[in-house]
């Protein structure tokens, strides 16, 4: 059969199902700033295909009031807002093995703020076990990267570890008291007064009802005399902290200095862009909670069984 | 090109404080801010106002012409403030300070939330639309052959009172050369055996093994993707 | 003149392509077509450039013994993230992924062949050598040009975005529309990489060559500034290949010996050890063996040769390195010794005698 040759002129449409492969170069990825290998653009899109679209208005929410809590106990799941580092493959292989992880240990609900304790199998301790307490100062990371920040203060002297959550030397974690802070980010107590900072060792783990609110602590944290390690009221670093105490004199020192610095921005509130970019909209995190919600169920039924099975032996 | 910014200490991550709902895929939205060059504002603090008094007079009139990419960042924030406004309503403080600070005359705040929100409440696509203009060239330039990336945009509102720009299309297709000439050759190629033979022997084992596994993971392939769109992110 | 000028006058980087290959891009022009002519230009794709050709009395000819002076073809692979793991000992290692997606075989030339194309520099690198041409990402073909699309119609594939010539012994020649697959390599294989690196643009004296600088709080006007450059007049100025601000990044780049560490063979993934691999997520690089001669491959453990071909029995899903550790097993434990049991009690004994 001879083609007539007017199809050399004949452009793109609609890809057909069997070019889109299972390929890593989906329309949003960057494709290079100069030379050969010039994409057309950068479509910030969770969705690149037309049969994605969205059925629900806008003005209603997408997720439901039962997937709510799973916001909060798995925020690792999320992938990381820097669109250069993501990528769809890449995160339904490590969704898998952080699955596949929580099988052999519990990973319980905590915050900023909650006491944790951690033990670890280390090979140059006594025994090879060591147990550390504290207060989580910090949480970041998102995927296998992630990890926290527990601080105490032991035989006067201020100690902060940093664990990983998914790290296969960790033998458990236990929550001994959950609850939240005014801040996100605790990094202030390093120049706040001991007494803010200090755990016995031997804490006994707090009882909790089921389903009911996390507590807020409201404290205000007194810090001592200037000079600090770091200038914790910068508004660079940090847009307001909640949880310091006003000191007479430096408060306005520190926000008088900042507001004539060229890379301050007073309207930074109001920006709604800048929102957008740093969050993870509803439609991209809805797919992630379904599947955990289906990953629960799964695993409940496994548990149930298994703590019928000692109940019987006893 | 990687940018490099002196930040002392990272940041905790902020993806889960706020559910923001994805801004739809005809609203173009760049990797990182564009500046507006203007002379007379300094600075990021600068830039949100100069949005503002674009928000305004979108309000008022209901199509606006603008520099292109001028109006792609206007588009971002207009359809962020009216989705803010449907979800929280009326009584909401901190989307009041935000209708306040972004709308510079206080008549429009109520045609914000009395006009715009009942009409937008069941859309699931944008509510905006931007059209792009041809330059305006001299007749220099076309002899020349010069030309230039469209310098405007035209931004509106859906559902404004004004004509619309562009007539509704319904233009059959059929008589266009590439048409006829396709319907022609179509004609032969199914009618030939070649198609025919393919059409059975999708399935069947002709060859060698690894030809078999070729084709099936040409289904897997399919499958694979289903399960892909269902996770739909990044 | 000196090896060392000579490597800066080969830096080549433009924007544009080299003048003797195919245009690749169709005209910009945009007919509409109506539904019917849009699925039989469907069809005739399917028919046509769907399944590539094969001949099977090549393929069956073509399970050859690997001796160690062959040399086998590579892959092209896209640059997906970087993903930490972790070993037996407790060690925190990370690895990038990259993905191997269908990489079929072009067409194959003859070391006969191969020496009448190569020019007259490179005849003593090919030397013996025959050539293969690989291509990866598969596209429409209504996208690209009429000359491009041609040199799929002999292997009945597709056409592809990224294309590269391999050298190769005679060995390892094979017929054109075989597929490659992640499991033509093994974990514990060493492999070189190359790529163009991250694009910086035009920087400095200190970004770009690591100069020291000057103080930068008790100097006024010189902070990120070279110096001197020249011996002075009589000299004739500086030397050439002085190093001065420039454009810096996307050139290519090789990474020597890096390790397999795992391989996921639904997906068609590697796993390598390290975070350098050249470039940004998205990025194409090109797998082959090393040349490095102690971590080469050897008689006792041969490769797949000329390629793994998938058979009857079919592979697990993940394929790993014998010292990582798998996140379905248990957590790491560490045994005490005789000696640290002992150690530890005596210690204890010598505490007591000293309160």
């Amino acid at each position: 059969m001879v083609l007539p040759r007017v199809i050399k002129l004949i452009h793109s449409y609609n890809v057909p199902l069997y070019c889109q492969l299972r390929s890593a170069s989906r329309s949003w990825i960057y494709k290079g700033g100069k030379g050969i290998d010039k994409g057309k653009g950068f479509s910030f899109t969770y969705t690149s295909t037309p049969d994605d679209k969205r059925q629900i208005p806008l003005s209603q929410k997408l997720i439901p009031e039962e997937l709510e809590s799973m916001r909060l106990k798995y925020p690792e799941f999320l992938p990381s807002t820097k669109p250069e580092h993501r990528n769809k493959i890449k995160t339904v292989l490590e969704h898998n093995d952080m699955l596949q992880r929580r099988n052999n240990i519990d990973i319980p609900e905590f915050y900023v703020g909650s006491i944790l304790a951690v033990t670890v199998s280390d090979p140059n301790a006594a025994g090879k076990i060591s147990r550390f307490l504290g207060i989580c100062i910090f949480r970041e990371g998102t995927g296998l990267n992630s990890c926290f920040t527990l601080r105490n203060i032991v035989d006067r002297e201020g100690i902060e570890i940093r664990y990983d959550l998914y790290n296969p030397t960790i033998r458990s974690i236990e929550v001994i008291k959950l609850e939240k802070r005014l801040d996100q980010d605790l990094r202030y107590l390093r120049d706040a007064e001991p007494q803010y900072s200090t755990f016995p060792l031997d804490m006994e783990p707090e009882l909790r009802k089921e389903g009911a609110p996390v507590p807020v602590n409201p404290i205000k944290v007194k810090m001592l005399p200037l000079p600090w390690s770091i200038d914790w009221f910068k508004i660079r670093y940090q847009h307001q902290t909640y949880g310091i105490e006003k000191m007479r004199g430096v408060w306005e020192y520190y926000y008088k200095r900042s507001v004539h610095n060229r890379h301050h921005n007073e309207y930074e509130q109001f920006d709604l862009m800048k929102e957008y970019r740093s969050h993870i909209p509803e439609d991209a995190q809805l797919p992630i909670w379904n599947k955990l919600s289906d990953y629960e169920k799964s695993t409940s039924e496994i548990k149930k069984k298994a703590r019928r099975a000692k109940m019987i032996k006893r | 090109m990687v940018r490099h910014y002196n930040n002392a200490l990272p940041r905790p991550s902020t993806a889960n404080k706020k559910l923001i709902p994805i801004l739809p895929p005809e609203v173009k939205v760049k990797r990182g801010p564009i500046s507006l060059n203007k002379v007379w504002y300094r600075g990021s603090s600068g830039r949100l106002i100069v949005i503002g008094q674009h928000i305004t007079q979108l309000f008022k009139f209901e199509r606006i012409t603008l520099d292109y990419h001028h109006a792609l960042e206007v588009q971002g924030y207009t359809e962020r403030l009216i989705t803010e406004a449907m979800r929280n309503g009326d009584r909401h403080i901190p989307t009041m300070e935000l209708a306040d600070f972004y709308i510079h005359e206080k008549q429009l705040v109520h045609k914000l939330f009395k006009v715009l929100v009942p009409r937008y409440i069941d859309y699931t696509d944008s509510f905006t639309k931007l059209w792009r203009l041809s330059p305006a060239l001299s007749r220099e330039d076309i002899i020349t052959g010069k030309v230039r990336h469209a310098d405007k945009g035209c931004l509106e509102l859906k559902g404004n009172p004004l004509p619309p720009i562009e007539p509704p299309k319904y233009i059959s297709r059929k008589s266009y050369l590439t048409n006829v000439l396709l319907d022609a050759a179509k004609k032969d190629f199914y009618a030939s055996k070649q198609f025919s033979d393919n059409q059975t022997s999708k399935k069947k084992v002709e060859t060698s093994a690894w030809l078999e596994n070729f084709n099936s993971s040409l289904e897997l392939i399919s499958i694979y993707r289903n399960q892909i769109s269902d996770i739909k992110h990044i | 003149m000196s090896a060392f000028f000579k490597n800066l006058y080969n830096k080549r980087r433009t924007t544009h392509p080299f003048r003797w290959w195919i245009k690749r891009k169709a005209d910009s022009f945009k007919p509409e077509l109506t539904k019917d002519n849009q699925k039989f230009i469907d069809d005739y794709f399917q028919t046509n450039f769907s399944t590539p050709l094969i001949v099977p009395d090549l393929f069956n000819k073509s399970q050859k013994v690997w001796t160690p002076e062959s040399r086998r073809v590579g892959l092209i692979a896209r640059k997906i993230g970087v993903y930490p793991m972790w070993l037996k000992d407790g060690q925190r290692i990370l690895t990038t992924l990259l993905q191997v997606n269908d990489n079929h075989v072009i067409k194959c030339y003859n070391s006969e062949q191969f020496a009448n194309q190569v020019i007259h520099q490179d005849r003593y690198r090919y030397q013996g050598l025959a050539c293969a041409i690989i291509g990866a990402e598969s596209d429409h073909f209504i996208k690209y040009s009429a000359g491009y699309a041609g040199l799929f119609v002999e292997a009945g594939l597709p056409p592809k975005k990224k294309l590269t010539k391999v050298p190769i012994t005679d060995d390892a020649l094979l017929p054109p529309g075989t597929p490659l697959y992640a499991t033509h390599f093994r974990p514990g294989d060493w492999v070189d990489i190359f790529g163009l690196t991250i694009e910086h643009g035009f920087q400095g004296v200190v970004k770009r060559w690591d100069f020291a600088g000057g103080h930068p709080i008790n100097t006024t006007k010189w902070k990120r500034r070279p110096g001197a450059i020249g011996h002075g007049r009589r000299a004739g100025g500086p030397h050439k290949g002085k190093k001065m601000p420039g454009h810096m990044g996307r050139e290519r780049k090789t990474l020597n010996g890096v390790e397999i560490m795992r391989i996921n063979t639904k997906e068609n993934v590697i796993y390598v050890r390290g975070p350098a691999v050249p470039g940004e997520t998205g990025n194409f690089c090109y797998i082959f063996d090393t040349k490095i001669i102690e971590k080469k491959l050897t008689e006792k453990n041969p490769p797949p040769f000329p390629t793994y071909f998938p058979g009857d029995n079919e592979l697990p899903v993940d394929l790993y390195h014998p010292d990582v550790h798998r996140f379905e097993d248990e957590t790491i434990q560490f045994v005490e010794t005789e000696k640290e049991q002992q150690q530890r009690r005596t210690g204890a004994k010598i505490a007591k005698i000293r309160k």
